[in-house]
């Protein structure tokens, strides 16, 4: 049985079995896998603490049938106060569903592992939550290849840098104006300072997006926006997306 | 297959069960087929009535044999005091330790986002009945500590304390036997976090 060790961070768990259970680890040289931590439920386990979700650490993985083993792992993080904040924790819930979701087993990408990684590091930070979870939407999109176009219009390339009637449709990827035709269907109404807010954040590192101050209206507004980019490209909504509005309506 | 008709439909229900395999399915359905005539009839007996007469308990929802748990209605027990439990086998581990006093409430599940198991879909509504019906002092968070025992307890706390009650949530930290070179940093930071003078 070869053995392999990767950094990976934990995705998703189910219960397997009497005490076992199985994961699915994104890791950053192989992408998204699973694989079974045997008696990882026992109080005592090595394992018990490196199979919750959101951990991050070095697992070392021996090559199964169906599914890889893990043999040892040392937990580099765990995320203390993401865990201990009901926001914080139902934001990154959502965010390792969307990782889980979006991206094929065993495809690996480093950027998105990293990505994934530097916004839990931000979320542990304090920071606000929902603010680092669009700057996470958004170049996650990016680097999955669907950048949104946010400077000019998607149909006629006219610049919307300085228009005062923004739209974004999902359906299309960006912006949309009237002037070239009708607008589709799906166009949501943006003001100027979201599409700015947004272009800042897709390229925005660490440090800047700690700085950033964005009003809570316009928040709502990209996460709207966003919530529904997400669903086209996804042709699903994510199940943790439903706590999280419920949190946000309480 | 290579199963008599009977036999594999046994084995196929076996199956289903929980943590059965089609090698423990199968080894448990020779077992079966060697088992005398009351062994038989025991088994059968013991499966129906587990279905006729285990029904819920009205106040906490834990398994029951009648309206009311013995739990909640014994005299013996605090009224004042409920441990809030995700499932009833909870209710079984916290009883063998001889230590609580107080009754329970099972929220029958956790919440658990990416499973799509929101607050509604627990027994929320009816903890906040209790607890809004008067003459409870305290209520105590035993959800486990896993990411949606966590989260559960966490939204517990933010809608009971307005409420006036005192809502506390079981320690975390080292396990009994625990080797502190295996513990991850959240539960040592726990551990730190509620530590006791000695």
């Amino acid at each position: 049985m070869p053995v392999y060790t990767t950094s990976a961070i934990v995705l998703r768990r189910m219960n397997f079995g009497e005490t076992d259970r199985i994961v699915t680890l994104y890791s950053r040289e192989y992408g998204k896998l699973g694989a079974i931590a045997k008696g990882a439920r026992k109080g005592l386990s090595r394992f018990a603490a490196a199979t919750e979700l959101l951990a991050y650490g070095r697992y070392q993985l021996a090559t199964g049938r169906t599914l890889d083993v893990l043999s040892q792992v040392e937990i580099k993080e765990s995320f203390p106060s993401i865990h201990t904040n009901l926001s914080k924790v139902a934001h990154a819930t959502y965010l390792a569903e969307l990782v889980d979701k979006m991206l094929e087993e065993r495809d690996p990408n480093p950027n998105i592992f990293d990505l994934l990684l530097s916004t839990l590091y931000l979320m542990e930070r304090p920071n606000d939550p929902e603010k680092i979870t669009l700057m996470f939407e958004l170049q996650f999109m990016k680097a999955l290849g669907y950048e949104p176009i946010l400077d000019r219009c998607l149909r006629c390339g006219a610049s919307q840098s300085n228009s005062t009637e923004l739209f974004f449709s999902p359906s299309l990827g960006g912006l949309v104006c009237r002037v070239c035709g009708p607008l589709p269907e799906d166009a949501i109404p943006i003001t100027g300072p979201a599409v700015r807010a947004m272009q800042e954040l897709i390229s925005a590192d660490a440090r800047a997006v700690e700085q950033m101050e964005i009003p809570p209206a316009t928040i709502s507004q990209i996460s709207h926006v966003m919530r529904w980019y997400i669903r086209y490209r996804a042709d699903r909504d994510m199940k943790s997306r439903e706590f999280l509005d419920s949190l946000k309506l309480g | 297959m290579h199963y008599a008709r009977p036999l594999a439909k046994l084995v196929g229900a076996l199956e289903r069960l929980p943590g059965i395999g089609p090698k423990s399915a199968q080894r448990l359905a020779f077992h079966l087929l060697h088992i005398s005539e009351d062994e038989t009839r025991s088994l059968i007996e013991a499966i129906t009535e587990v279905k006729e007469k285990i029904t819920q308990c009205k106040v906490c929802y834990n398994f029951a044999e009648a309206d009311i748990c013995n739990i909640c209605s014994s005299p013996k027990r605090e009224k004042d005091t409920i441990c809030v439990v995700a499932e009833p086998r909870d209710i079984i581990a916290i009883e063998k330790t001889n230590e609580f006093r107080g009754t329970y409430h099972v929220l029958q599940g956790v919440i658990s986002p990416m499973d799509g198991i929101g607050p509604d879909m627990l027994r929320i509504r009816e903890l906040m009945a209790r607890i809004t019906g008067g003459g409870i002092k305290e209520i105590i968070l035993a959800t486990n500590p896993t990411i949606e025992g966590d989260t559960t307890a966490m939204y517990l706390a933010g809608i009971l304390k307005p409420l006036g009650v005192k809502v506390t949530r079981i320690a975390h930290g080292m396990p009994v036997g625990g080797d502190m070179d295996y513990a991850d940093q959240a539960t040592l930071i726990r551990a730190l976090e509620w530590r006791r003078e000695i």
